[in-house]
This record gives structure tokens, C-alpha cells and sequence, in this order.
């Protein structure tokens, strides 16, 4: 494993997954991430090679469904949750650049 | 009719259908208690009257007619605010969602309208379920209505101290951690997390999808099997949920535990917990014993690593879940905005909390390229360890007995600051959700300072009868529900 610095990788992620955070408040993750790490890192004490991953509590088989159509008629109730629409659309600053 | 509130499930469907009482008196009743008493408890985040009422005429409506009742027609309950309620704000605990309306009925809820339920408001918790004693809330803090200055329990912890404080009949809650069973004992109630699958998650906003599980809080074990017959079950709106029939739960309800071989791990009862606890504890063993069951010294050996491994899983899991909240489809949206980023990055720090922020970062850090497999695939691998230590002990036992938590109910500000002393709280629940298995907390007695105590029992996948029936033999020979609070 690549070793980098704490606080570089909290910036790293914060920026990743869109968190802007201030200086102050760095600091404080910073000091809290710092001491949940080095304790999630006692299950290095486990000897695991032979251990397959479990990513959930039983194997169930992926089911299918009829591809129906179902009652959807909630297009408007769904628009009016967002913070900004237009019509039938969702509304965002501009993303692309005029040239 | 008098000390309406202190009735259970049971005993209100037999009023109800006696037509001793009217839903619509029963309701208003509730609402004019939650009116004056909810401000000291803080256990509401919505009051729903309008709708309250009309749940109460239709039920009403249809004791009248006589047909389609079931044991919760007409008995007013409340749900954690995790739950997805069409036309009725939903916000999770989270200013994120403040004002979202959701379109639609999660399936778990529309199984309890159709059982005739009356909705009285949705609960308090910690901001999407992360937490243990609800002060990680964008609607403030949750007091215990056994002693004001302590917290409930959470992060179900406005559904727990809602039904102990006589302010619903029942309610439901979300376990991922802990988070129904740790509220529970903190409040003298009865919580059960079903098996992973057992009920939908369709409808129950996410928090780590591989460990969330609904399931009911009540005053009593027989409450409990109600509520969870009515809501589990198979959903195709739900690809994890078990196409496993379901029993009548209440046919479970029997005095006689005689014969059972019951578990108890010795990494349950080690040094550190409140030794009131362990008294408690013990004590609910011997009541055990005493009922016929046989008491057998287990292990699970890998018990010290089930935190240490769900702080890795649960914020991966949640970190993925959570970046649905952009600002653009529903919830907050940030007024500083200059291009798509800035809307982006503004509108989650204003939206989100310190605690779902944090778990944010380090479920990211996690899953990031080049520690993956030294966070996460390792905490995977552990995982499937202690998913195996559960399978080795029911070869020898029938169910397992255990403290919920290591300490009682703790101060309102104790353990906030610190989230390693708070994930502590959880080391005794957090096992059964890696390995997906049923877990309920029953009350088992008092501290000196009158503070309530909860014992857990522990089942084999799809076994959740298995603990109504122990749970409910101990619950006749120890009615320690029938204790209220004096908060008023």
C-alpha cells in the first residue's frame, strides 16, 4: 500500500466526493479520521488470505421481474421536490462553456 | 377512558373491535398528549393531524362494516422519518431533505395502511441513521423520558422515546448497527431487527444497503410479533428481500422455553462493561434457566474486530448511498453557486451534518484506488469470519443470549465529541447485522438510578420465532414493561 499523508487524502477524498471544507474543519476531521483509521487497522492482526469476501449476509440470486409498465404518473410531484425546474426539466447553471 | 396510552397493541385492537373506544377518540388522544408533551422529549419531527385523523375515520369505518381488521386497525403508530411517506415530508433527520415530499409509499409503510394503522407523525433520529444516541439530529437532540438529561439511545431514538413515553402505540425503526435494538433497552421498550431481507428496504432510505433492516419497536414481545407479521415479506421492489414465507408470529408466543439450549459467548462478558449490566444480565440468565432452557458456554471468537470492520463497510456503503444528494433533484440546494461544482460541493457541506460528513470521507478514503483492498476487501474477509462464528455456535445452541450495551443510557453531550467512544455503544449489536441475523432487545430490568436495561437475544437466519417465543416466556415472568416513565 502507497503510504501518503492523512491530511492530503482527506483533502483528496473531501474533493471526491464533493465536500468543500474549510481549513478549520479539516483540522477537526483530520484528528477524528486519524483515530477511526489506526483503530480499523487492528484487523491487520488477522491472518485473512484463505477468507473469501462476504459483501452480503446471504447468496441470493438476483431476481427478475416482469418488465411492466407501472402507475409513473408522478412526474410533477417529482419536479416539484427540486430546488429549481423548467418545465419538465431539472434546472443547473450552465455546465458547458458557450465557444 | 382513562391511561389510554399505556395500553398495548393487543389491548387497544380488543377495544377497538369491542367498539369500547373509537379509533378517532384513541387518535385524539394521542395527538392532544403528543401536543403537550412532546416539547420536553423532542421525539417528533412531524406531527401528521390532518392526516391522523382521516387514518382514524377510515378505520373506523371499516370496524364498522367488520371486514379486512386486522390487530392494528385503528391503533395509532409513528414512524422513524427514514421512512418514505407519499405527500408527507420525509427528511431523514437531515437538513439535506428538509421539505422533501416524497411521490410514492415505501412498501413497508403501505402494509401498514393497508392493516388499517393510523400515522400520527413521523420520529426523530440521528441525521440517515448514524448514530447512538440521537444527538446527531438536524432537528436537536432526542431526551430519554426516564431521565431527561440522557440521551435515548439511537439512532432510532425518537421512535423508542415516543412509545415509552406513551406518545404512539407502537412505532418502527431501522437497524444497521444497533440502531433498534440500543434505543430499545435505553427506553424499556421491545425491539426486534429481523433478519437481513426479512422485511423491505423498498421505501427506507439508505443508509449502508448491505446491513439496513426495518423492523418494530413496542411495549411488549406479542406487540412486536404483530407489527412484524404485518410487515415482512417477500417485495419485488426489492432484490435482497427473502421470497421465504412468513409464519404467524404470534403463534410463537409460548410460556414454555423448556429444553432450549440457549448461548452465552464468553467475548459478551468481558472487562469493561458496567457492572450493573452484567447483574441485569445474569440475572435475566437465571430467570431463563428457571423457565427450563439450558444454558451452554459458547464462543465468538472474532467479536472484538465486528466494529473495527463495520466502520469500514457502513461508511463505504453510505458513501456510495449518499451521493445522490446533489442539489438538483430534491433537498437542499446551496444559494452559492456560480457553476455546477460550486452547486455541487456548497449545497452537500451546508446540507449534511458533521457525523454523516465524516463517515462520508472515510467510506470515500475506503473505497478510493489504492486502499481498497487494505480497508475494504480486508474488512470483507473479516466479515465472512464472523458471519462463520455465528454459524459454528448454532450448531450448539438454539438462540443466543447477550448484553445490548456495554453501559446504560449515557449523558446528552458524554460521548458527541468523541466518535470512537460513540461507536463503542454499538459493540454488542453490530455482529448480528455483519452476519445478517435476527436480534431483539427485551427489557430485563433497572439500574439504581432507575435507568432502563435491555437483554439481547440472538437467532439463527429467519429464526426471528424462535426469539418472540424466549423473549416473550421471559416477558411473562418478568413484566417489566408494565414500568413507565413519570416524565409528565
Amino acid at each position: 500500500m502507497k503510504k501518503e499523508n492523512l491530511e492530503d487524502i482527506i483533502k483528496k477524498v473531501s474533493h471526491l466526493s464533493k465536500l468543500a471544507m474549510s481549513e478549520d474543519d479539516l483540522g477537526d476531521y483530520l484528528k477524528k479520521a486519524k483515530s477511526i483509521i489506526s483503530y480499523v487497522e487492528q484487523l491487520n492482526e488477522l491472518n485473512t488470505d484463505n477468507v473469501e469476501p462476504m459483501s452480503h449476509a446471504f447468496d441470493v440470486k438476483g431476481s427478475l421481474r416482469e418488465d411492466a409498465v407501472t402507475d409513473s404518473k408522478t412526474a410533477e410531484k417529482i419536479l416539484k421536490n427540486a430546488p429549481e425546474a423548467d418545465g419538465n426539466l431539472f434546472a443547473v447553471p450552465r455546465v458547458i462553456e458557450e465557444s | 377512558m382513562s391511561d389510554l396510552y399505556k395500553k398495548t397493541i393487543c389491548e387497544l385492537s380488543k377495544l377497538l373491535a369491542k367498539k369500547e373506544i373509537s379509533s378517532l377518540e384513541l387518535t385524539k388522544s394521542y395527538l392532544d398528549r403528543i401536543k403537550k408533551l412532546d416539547p420536553s422529549i423532542n421525539s417528533y419531527i412531524l406531527r401528521c393531524e390532518e392526516n391522523a385523523i382521516k387514518d382514524a375515520k377510515r378505520a373506523d369505518k371499516t370496524i364498522e362494516t367488520g371486514r379486512d381488521i386486522t390487530q392494528l386497525t385503528g391503533v395509532p403508530i409513528a414512524l422513524k422519518d427514514i421512512f418514505i411517506t407519499k405527500d408527507i415530508e420525509t427528511t431523514c433527520g437531515s437538513k439535506i431533505l428538509k421539505g422533501y415530499i416524497p411521490p410514492y409509499n415505501g412498501t413497508v409503510v403501505q402494509k401498514l395502511i393497508d392493516a388499517g394503522s393510523v400515522l400520527l407523525g413521523k420520529l426523530n433520529m440521528d441525521e440517515f441513521a448514524m448514530g447512538s444516541s440521537n444527538e446527531h439530529s438536524a432537528f436537536g437532540a432526542v431526551k430519554n423520558p426516564w431521565n431527561k438529561n440522557m440521551v435515548p439511545g439511537g439512532s432510532s431514538g425518537g421512535s423508542a422515546a415516543a412509545v415509552s413515553a406513551g406518545l404512539c402505540a407502537a412505532s418502527l425503526g431501522t437497524d444497521t448497527g444497533g440502531s433498534i435494538r440500543l434505543p430499545a433497552s435505553f427506553c424499556n421498550i421491545v425491539g426486534l431487527k429481523p433478519t437481513y431481507g426479512r422485511v423491505s428496504r423498498y421505501g427506507i432510505i439508505a443508509f449502508a444497503s448491505s446491513l439496513d433492516q426495518v423492523g418494530p419497536m413496542t411495549f411488549t414481545v406479542e406487540d412486536c410479533a404483530i407489527v412484524l407479521k404485518t410487515i415482512a415479506g417477500h417485495d419485488p421492489n426489492d432484490a435482497t428481500s427473502l421470497n421465504e414465507p412468513v409464519p404467524d408470529y404470534t403463534k410463537y408466543l409460548k410460556k414454555d422455553i423448556k429444553g432450549l439450549k440457549i448461548g452465552k459467548p464468553k467475548e459478551y462478558f468481558i472487562e469493561g462493561i458496567d457492572p450493573e449490566i452484567v447483574t441485569k444480565i445474569e440475572q435475566g440468565i437465571d430467570d431463563l434457566k428457571k423457565l427450563g432452557a439450558k444454558i451452554i458456554d459458547i464462543s465468538l471468537p472474532h467479536t472484538k474486530y465486528a466494529i473495527p470492520a463495520y466502520y469500514i463497510i457502513a461508511p463505504a456503503e453510505a458513501s456510495s448511498n449518499l451521493a445522490r444528494y446533489d442539489g438538483i433533484r430534491y433537498g437542499h440546494r446551496s444559494k452559492k453557486l456560480s457553476d455546477i461544482t460550486e452547486l455541487f460541493e456548497n449545497s452537500r457541506t451546508e446540507g449534511f451534518g458533521s457525523e454523516v460528513t465524516l463517515r462520508i470521507i472515510i467510506g470515500t478514503y475506503v473505497l478510493s484506488s489504492g486502499y481498497y483492498d487494505a480497508y475494504y476487501l480486508k474488512a470483507q474477509k473479516v466479515r465472512a469470519l464472523i458471519r462463520d462464528d455465528f454459524k459454528d455456535a448454532f450448531k450448539k445452541c438454539d438462540a443466543i443470549v447477550a448484553p445490548v450495551t456495554p453501559t446504560p443510557p449515557f449523558k446528552l453531550g458524554e460521548n458527541k465529541a468523541d466518535p470512537l467512544k460513540m461507536y463503542l455503544a454499538d459493540i454488542f449489536t453490530i455482529s448480528v447485522n455483519l452476519a445478517g441475523l435476527p436480534g431483539i432487545s427485551v427489557p430485563c430490568g433497572f439500574t439504581k438510578k432507575n435507568l432502563p436495561i435491555g437483554m439481547q437475544l440472538i437467532g439463527r437466519p429467519l429464526d426471528e420465532g424462535m426469539l418472540l417465543h424466549i423473549g416473550y416466556a421471559y416477558e411473562q415472568a418478568n413484566a417489566w414493561y408494565k414500568r413507565r416513565p413519570e416524565y409528565e
